[in-house]
């Protein structure tokens, strides 16, 4: 729609006056938008209310000319091979107009996404999740460069989580019930079906709602939408998948008023840079669309994406070193002379988008949009009974485990040990690099109970999180005869989804036991507390002996409603143009257990109490656009509820809401300058915004308490501010244009959040809303340069130099991109860019800034103890160089066939940490004065990869 | 336009089904998804494995500790039936072999080995590489030790474990020697799998609590609390050991006689010996507060006298016979 709008304001739409007869015209030149290179023989559609009017071509110099046509309101839909298609609005008037320039955004067949992009981090331990925060490209120049070269290190647009991107389909947005995460998933592989897509970023005011302050991009999804024709299309390439096979039709909109669509594809294999890792993908989509007399338009579209993927986990740089690769996977082993990985999505989810519009009268629109989505949700994992931990990478069986240099680092002196541990890892004896599923089994094989049957240690579980998701949208827009546009829409949405998990393999065993393995530490003598059904094991005496297939460990609803009402006003009249939006919402949701917890058992079965949130948001905006010069500004407030999946203390076990929970409140504005005017395009924007009481949970074991505890922070707050810039400018040579965009951002933690911790096993405080209070800053003390040691003032207090902010973590900060970019006549096309990236962190565990992990055991502050607990991890700046060239040809302008292919990193730089995590755990120093922190764990971007797509289209 | 829909549609089905067609072809590269044979059970090793080694008797093996630690050089190797299970928790990182001639712990250093070392199960141990030492009068096989407060290391690193110790053929469990006062005192009986008939509650206990008057952790002596004193009774101690839930509970109801007045670092579970008697001998029935049957209380019956068998594994520390229970069948009312 941004374009669209663009597109409306670069053509200087006179004021409309109404219902004239008088014949006019209108001419122009189509060109390419980069280098302004004239576009022959494009095929140009002239549509008003009531259809399309008739057809031209524009001239080997590009220029058009359309006469004759009654005065009123026109679209002129221009299509041409290799170009993406362009809508211009045009007003007829009883002469002819000269349009000028219709420019074209070149077909960009590099940017064939998904969220394969985003490799699945397994962030388990953690107790964090990244989802890609981006992934959809659009005309502007930033966007682009942002949204797909910066992919490749997780950039996060403004520093923002990815649940504040508004993804909507049809209009209606889809971001998780639970989570807000962004549903990419859902579509992933359906490229075609999903290409056309209208994004709005920041604070901007989209068509389908108001938007947050992330942006919205919307996909159109259906029938009509997809480009007309057959294509197909290969494509290889060694960072996600081996291979991807794709097919599309459209039918376009026929004679008859009917559209329909159809996409399939399939991506396999595993990729150059992680072992384990792989693709058994499959998608379909298929859709229909009935236009009635331009007036009434029906669309149904059913899609899916069958997806199994293996997962990848991130280690700590001592694993990585002693494998030699920051790519190591510690996942998978070997099983029948093959490697099998133990996490393992395994997802169908098919939605269902059945979309009414409603066109009365040429000003005036109705939609009505029903979203369904069900389907399966797995992600496996190995679970095990009274038996060691069968990860590889379990800090027991690393060298550091056995043997660290600090002379008080406890229980860590055994060299020798070290060596052999060291040795075992260096030269992989016995595959101690990955999981030994031999072992697994045969432990299963030789697990005889007294009845001789075989009682599984070790299984491979599945947790389930199956969605039913029903949305309803329903909005309507006015445009006024003047200068008016008026919006406004309904939502509701209903989900339920049912967290539970079941066995998914029993590796040799004939049952497991429904018990709770780590409620029978605490309670091993008491047989009701250890179960996880109770109720089974009042009615049979005994826990459920569980076969492939059975439910078990936990198994509960969450049930989500939320309602919005909404409406915006839209103004424009000469270059200036403003908005004002509201929204109001109720959303509520609450727990519904499904099975009765020994541990908890009068508050795990049944429904929990209530969480409801009033919610509003509100924004406004105004631009000023003179000739190619475009100033623009946005602002607004958001009050927003937060999700499920933060709200409960421990969601898996029982019904107790987190303490403190509340809304986020969000402040957001910017002010963008942009220009564009013979090829040369420019957009820079300021902008700045504050996101305050948000909620974190983490579920964890202390070692302090030595058990799982959970972790409830409340009360975070950051601030971002930075400036975004994007450019492109033509060189003399025509084709040539040097592109570069810039993102300097600062985005800061702000606030000292409260935390409660409760015991997992009996929910027992442990700190009980207590401050964590080095979460965002730490001091850094004067140290003698010559010794080290701290420096103290006349009372003997330490030194401060200065106060260590902490960042928001995930995303390079500051992210630069500058390239060459050539596109000749005869749609050959190469690029090359050089992207810097530098202030990227760590994510912050908070267990590691509060006073106790500070202080330790002893209880006693030192200012070597806080510089080293509760300091923040910055990654060091990097570079990486990218290229890509590609080709297409046309055969009677029926056939095309084309060809693309890129390098990315291809200095091959493989120290690039896009990301990582803290561990949760604590270890005591022997003499008792202070903790040490286990090691963090990281990931790291990917060396050289290519990708190469192939495509034939007709 | 027209457009021949139904042939547009047929060559797409043709495509999907090329797609799929392929795609059913195995995958690329290694990486397979679909299904895995079961893996194959373990091959037992046999005598004829170590046909290169020496073998010597674990009698003979204990033998050669000299009074200090010994790292053994020569290719030796010893074969014994696994006794011990550290199923219940009692039995903790360690576990022990005996064969007609002895029984000796083996400092495995792993967790849940009960999994993988069956009682009655056969194992052979490469003895090279590995050390002997002396825990208090228990003769036992570990790893060099870099603490000098212990002359050998639990071994804990798997890739010397599967490189030492070697499952063997499954066994019938052994069964316990009865054990009487006088032979008690052989020590070849330590480290073996034996029921101690006769045994009478004394109202006694040992068990050490730790907390912290000084802040000062490195300081060993003055931060343990010790309940042994005789004629003081059980400190109120009715169960096998105390668990972290039952230590907490005991210090606040003041059950450790002055306790309650100092600070603890933090309550861990904690072992306790309970004595009984048998004739003149006493022997102490060790207990884990880590085991699932700490907080079983002690029959009363138990507790008032009635004599009992007790079955497991024996040791002895600083001279004293210990009991280390397997689990609580391992207690029989005579």
């Amino acid at each position: 729609m941004k374009k669209y709008i663009i597109l409306l304001l670069a053509v200087l739409v006179s004021v409309p006056s109404f219902a004239q007869f008088e014949k006019g015209g209108i001419e122009g030149r189509i060109v390419s938008r980069s280098g302004r290179i004239p576009v022959p023989q494009a095929e140009i559609t002239v549509r008003n209310a009531t259809g399309d009017i008739l057809q031209t071509e524009s001239g080997d110099d590009g220029t058009f000319l359309i006469s004759g046509i009654p005065a009123g309101d026109y679209t002129l839909v221009v299509s041409a091979p290799g170009f993406a298609t362009g809508r211009v609005q045009v007003e007829v008037e009883d002469y002819l107009k000269d349009i000028f320039f219709v420019s074209l955004q070149p077909e960009d067949i590099m940017m064939d996404m998904d969220d394969a992009m985003f490799a699945d981090f397994d962030m388990d331990d953690g107790g964090y999740q990244h989802v890609p925060s981006t992934l959809s490209t659009s005309s502007d120049v930033f966007d682009n460069v942002a949204g797909y070269d910066f992919s490749q290190v997780r950039f996060r647009v403004r520093g923002f989580d990815s649940s504040t991107q508004d993804v909507y389909l049809s209009g209606v947005r889809l971001n998780d019930a639970l989570t807000g995460y962004t549903p990419w998933s859902l579509w992933s592989g359906l490229n075609e079906a999903t290409r056309e897509k209208e994004t709005v970023s920041g604070s901007a005011l989209s068509d389908y709602g108001l938007g947050g302050f992330n942006g919205v991009t919307n996909i159109l999804g259906t029938a009509s939408s997809m480009r007309k024709g057959a294509r197909f299309s290969v494509l290889t390439n060694s960072s996600f998948y081996r291979l991807r096979l794709m097919a599309s039709y459209a039918t376009g909109e026929l004679d008859n008023g009917w559209s329909f669509a159809a996409n399939v594809s399939t991506r396999l294999g595993g990729n150059d840079w992680i072992q384990g890792v792989y693709y058994r993908s499959f998608a379909y989509y298929l859709a229909a669309e009935k236009n009635i007399n331009d007036i009434h338009r029906l669309s149904l579209s059913i899609f899916g994406s069958p997806v199994q993927r293996g997962a990848q986990n991130g280690s700590t740089q001592e694993v990585y070193d002693l494998v030699g690769s920051n790519y190591y996977n510690s996942n998978w082993g070997w099983q029948d002379g093959k490697i099998r990985n133990a996490r393992v999505r395994n997802n169908h989810e098919p939605v269902a988008v059945l979309k009414y519009t409603f066109t009365p009268a040429y000003n005036w629109s109705l939609d009505a949009t029903v979203v369904y989505r069900t389907g399966r949700n797995g992600y496996s994992a190995l679970d095990w009974y009274d038996a060691p931990d069968p990860r590889p990478d379990y800090y027991r069986n690393l060298p550091s485990y056995m043997y660290m240099e600090e002379a008080d680092y406890d229980k860590r002196d055994a060299e020798f040990q070290a060596g052999w541990a060291t040795e075992a890892w260096l030269y992989n004896y016995n595959n101690t690099r990955h999981i030994n599923w031999d072992r697994l089994y045969n432990v299963n094989y030789n697990s005889l109970d007294d009845d001789g049957n075989k009682r599984s240690k070790y299984i491979q579980e599945e947790r389930r999180t199956d969605q039913n998701d029903l949305n309803l949208a329903l909005s309507t827009k006015w445009i006024s005869d003047d200068y008016f546009t008026v919006q406004g829409g309904v939502n509701f949405r209903w989900n339920r989804t049912e967290y539970y998990k079941i066995v998914k393999d029993l590796l040799g065993g004939d049952y497991y036991l429904n018990i709770d393995q780590f409620a029978e530490r605490d309670f091993a003598s008491d047989p009701v507390k250890i179960q996880n059904d109770l109720d089974y094991y009042l009615a049979h005496g005994e826990a459920q002996k569980l076969r492939q297939g059975d439910k078990y460990g936990y198994d509960y609803y969450a049930n989500v409603r939320d309602a919005n009402v909404w409406a915006d006003f839209r103004f424009a009249k000469g270059g200036w143009a403003a908005f004002a939006a509201v929204q109001g919402g109720y959303n509520s949701f609450w727990r519904d257990g499904l099975v009765r917890k020994g541990l908890f058992p009068n508050n795990s079965l049944g429904k929990s109490e209530v969480a409801q949130f009033f919610t509003y948001r509100a924004k406004a905006g105004a631009s000023y656009t003179y000739g190619p010069h475009r100033v623009y500004a946005n602002a607004g407030y958001f009050n927003d509820a937060p999700y499920f999946a933060e709200s409960f203390v421990s969601p898996r076990t029982r019904n107790t809401l987190t303490p403190n929970l509340t809304t986020q409140k969000t402040m957001s504005a910017d002010l963008s300058y942009s220009f564009s005017k013979n090829g040369y395009r420019v957009r820079v924007t300021g902008y700045y915004a504050r996101i305050n009481d948000q909620t974190d949970l983490m579920s964890f074991y202390d070692d302090s308490q030595h058990s799982f505890t959970n972790f409830a922070m409340s009360g975070i707050d950051e601030r971002h501010a930075g400036v975004e810039l994007g450019f492109e400018i033509p060189l003399p040579v025509t084709g040539l244009s040097v592109l570069g965009a810039l993102n300097w951002g600062d985005y800061v933690y702000t606030s000292t959040p409260y935390v409660t911790q409760t015991v997992d096993n009996n929910g027992e405080l442990v700190m009980d809303n207590l401050p964590v209070a080095y979460w965002k800053s730490n001091n850094i003390y004067k140290k003698d340069p010559a010794t080290g040691s701290i420096l103290t003032d006349a009372f003997g207090n330490a030194e401060v130099e200065k106060v260590q902010k902490h960042y928001v973590p995930s995303t390079p900060q500051v992210a630069a991109s500058l390239g060459l970019s050539y596109r000749s006549p005869n749609y050959l096309f190469a690029g090359i860019d050089v992207q810097y990236f530098d202030k990227m962190y760590l994510d912050m565990n908070p267990l590691y800034r509060t006073d106790m992990a500070v202080m330790g055991p002893d209880h006693t502050w030192t200012p070597q103890e806080e510089e080293y607990m509760a300091s923040q991890e910055q990654f060091p700046r990097q570079f990486v160089l990218n290229a890509n060239i590609g080709k297409s040809w046309y055969i009677q302008r029926k056939y095309n066939i084309g060809i693309s292919f890129e390098l990315r990193n291809i200095l091959n730089n493989q120290a690039l940490r896009t990301g990582g995590y803290e561990q949760t755990r604590l270890i005591d120093s022997t003499n008792g004065e202070r903790y040490y922190k286990f090691d963090s764990r990281y990931f790291y971007m990917y060396g050289i990869n290519y990708m190469l797509n192939i495509y034939f289209r007709f | 336009m027209k457009f021949n829909i139904s042939n547009k549609i047929f060559s797409l089905i043709a495509a999907a089904s090329a797609v799929l067609g392929l795609s059913s072809c195995e995958e690329f590269g290694p990486v397979f998804t679909g299904k895995y044979d079961e893996p194959a059970p373990y091959e037992y090793y046999t005598d004829e494995d170590f046909a290169g080694k020496t073998h010597v008797t674990i009698a003979e093996l204990k033998a050669m500790y000299p009074g200090t630690p010994l790292e053994i050089s020569d290719d030796i190797y010893i074969k014994g039936q696994v006794v011990s299970s550290d199923r219940s928790g009692n039995v903790y990182k360690t576990m022990y072999i005996q064969d007609e001639t002895a029984g000796i712990e083996i400092k495995m250093g792993k967790t849940g080995l009960y999994n993988e070392y069956k009682t009655g199960q056969w194992v052979y141990i490469l003895c090279k590489d590995l050390s002997l030492g002396n825990y208090r009068g228990m003769i036992g096989l570990g790893y060099e030790s870099s603490d000098p407060k212990y002359e050998t290391a639990y071994i804990e690193v798997q890739l010397i474990i599967d490189s030492h110790v070697f499952r063997g053929e499954m066994g019938d469990p052994v069964q316990p020697e009865v054990l009487t006062e006088t032979t008690i005192a052989d020590p070849s009986n330590l480290a073996t799998y034996v029921t101690v008939p006769g045994l009478v509650y004394m109202n006694r206990v040992f068990c050490m609590l730790y907390y912290d008057p000084d802040g000062n952790r490195e300081d060993y002596q003055n931060n343990c609390l010790f309940l042994d004193e005789e004629g003081d009774g059980n400190y109120g101690i009715n169960t096998w050991a105390l668990t972290e839930e039952r230590t907490k509970a005991h210090y606040y109801e003041d059950r450790f006689d002055g306790m309650a007045t100092k600070d603890f670092v933090s309550f861990t579970p904690y072992s306790v010996s309970q004595y009984f008697e048998m004739g003149s001998e006493t022997v102490q029935i060790r207990s884990s507060g880590y085991s699932r049957f700490a907080d079983e209380e002690i029959d009363p019956e138990i507790r008032s006298g009635a004599p009992i068998s007790a079955t497991g594994i024996l040791t002895i520390y600083d001279g004293e016979y210990q009991l280390t229970l397997l689990d609580l069948s391992g207690i029989r009312i005579e």
